[in-house]
């Protein structure tokens, strides 16, 4: 009896594995941070008690050895109008203390995890609130006073940490900073730095 | 009974191991039209080929698209790329920058990338560096390419305020504090609103 039971349960487990393969299965590929990365993800986790819904990480690298990279949290993703625009979807993620982070890195604008995109989670609204998306649809911009921006600068060995710095597009010009006749938004605080 | 239990156990962790194992991935249609081209470039199919996808702005992207003997570093390629994707018969490594801080390992170190077959130098390596600024695709050929950080061969109209924001995120980069950035800002500021108008 003991032993049916054992066949029959692999044999389903097996099935089953085989069907996910067929049937396409939308899988964002599980990536894991170098040692630097993961302990700024476990201090953004651990000082941002209240995370948003949506935690991203956009990769943008700038020279060959200079990056900026990006945390955000928030109710809607940070390039979410874009994202509907261009039909965008993240290629990976990484999961610190439970919070999931999706990657970005420029690929998601060319390349797709599957090969026939009619099996992939539609891409809505719900990413954006559709107030939100009407306003800023246009710029793709997507501000929310809730929510939270680091940028890790890595020039060489050399990294540098800002934290709770306002408003930062991904591979935009940035920062927002208060520079009359040149930006309209209003920058609430000023940035630490961590060397 | 033993063998059977065994083979399915077998069949089952090597299922689930490949499923895992995503590491392929598919190029949408303007990614294709642009490989198709390249591809008849380059005919010989046994060669290292890569991909490099350099975001620059919201809507503006730089691509290199290499094939040759070594890797687009002369060989000195250290980091495996996280993606591939396979198109008409061939293997493309697709590099973004992300490989630079994420493994698909959870051990660290990440693993050295194996030495590369060493193919017969039948001919140069290609390298095409595009320009895809909103859709408008520039295709420029280049002999000594790097990835990221090149400077665009023609206008950005899409984004009036790319240039001056990739400046200004590199000069960012050189300076130590905010103050030291800022007052950079401030002193080009008559220079910066020159250039939007």
């Amino acid at each position: 009896m003991i032993k049916h039971f054992i066949s029959i349960t692999l044999f389903t487990l097996l099935i089953s594995c085989i069907q996910d393969r067929k049937d396409n299965v939308y899988i964002e590929k599980k990536l894991y941070p170098n040692e630097e990365l993961r302990a700024v993800l476990d201090s953004f986790v651990f000082e941002n008690k209240k995370l948003d819904s949506i935690c991203e990480i956009y990769i943008d690298n700038i020279l060959p050895e200079f990056t900026s990279i990006i945390i955000y949290s928030g109710h809607g993703s940070c390039t979410g109008g874009e994202n509907i625009y261009y039909n965008q979807r993240p290629l990976g993620y990484t999961e610190i203390s439970g919070v999931r982070f999706r990657i970005f890195s420029g690929m998601e604008h060319y390349f797709n995890l599957l090969e026939n995109m009619e099996n992939a989670p539609k891409i809505t609204s719900s990413d954006l609130s559709e107030p939100d998306l009407k306003i800023y649809y246009e710029n793709f911009l997507y501000f929310n006073s809730n929510s939270i921006w680091w940028v890790l600068i890595k020039n060489g060995n050399k990294s540098t940490l800002y934290r709770n710095w306002n408003e930062v597009y991904p591979y935009n010009f940035y920062p927002n900073r208060p520079v009359p006749g040149v930006f309209t938004v209003e920058i609430k605080d000023v940035c630490d730095e961590d060397e | 009974m033993k063998k059977i239990l065994l083979i399915s156990i077998s069949s089952l962790i090597l299922c689930c191991t490949q499923k895992k194992d995503n590491l392929y991935i598919y190029p949408n249609e303007s990614m294709t039209q642009l490989l198709d081209s390249f591809i008849q470039e380059t005919p010989n199919k046994n060669r290292i080929n890569q991909i490099y996808i350099d975001k620059i702005g919201i809507r503006n992207y730089h691509i290199l698209l290499y094939s040759g003997n070594t890797d687009i570093n002369n060989g000195q390629c250290k980091i495996p790329a996280l993606y591939k994707i396979r198109y008409a018969d061939r293997i493309f490594d697709v590099f973004s920058g992300v490989e630079e801080f994420f493994s698909d390992s959870i051990n660290q170190p990440k693993t050295v990338m194996e030495k590369m077959k060493s193919f017969k130098k039948d001919s140069a390596n290609i390298c095409w560096f595009v320009e895809d600024y909103n859709g408008r695709i520039y295709i420029n050929e280049e002999n000594n390419a790097t990835p990221f950080g090149k400077k665009p061969l023609h206008p950005v109209d899409s984004s009036g305020f790319y240039l001056d924001g990739q400046a200004m995120k590199r000069h960012l980069l050189f300076c130590d504090t905010m103050e030291a950035y800022h007052r950079w800002l401030v002193k080009n500021i008559d220079i910066l609103l020159k250039n939007k108008e």
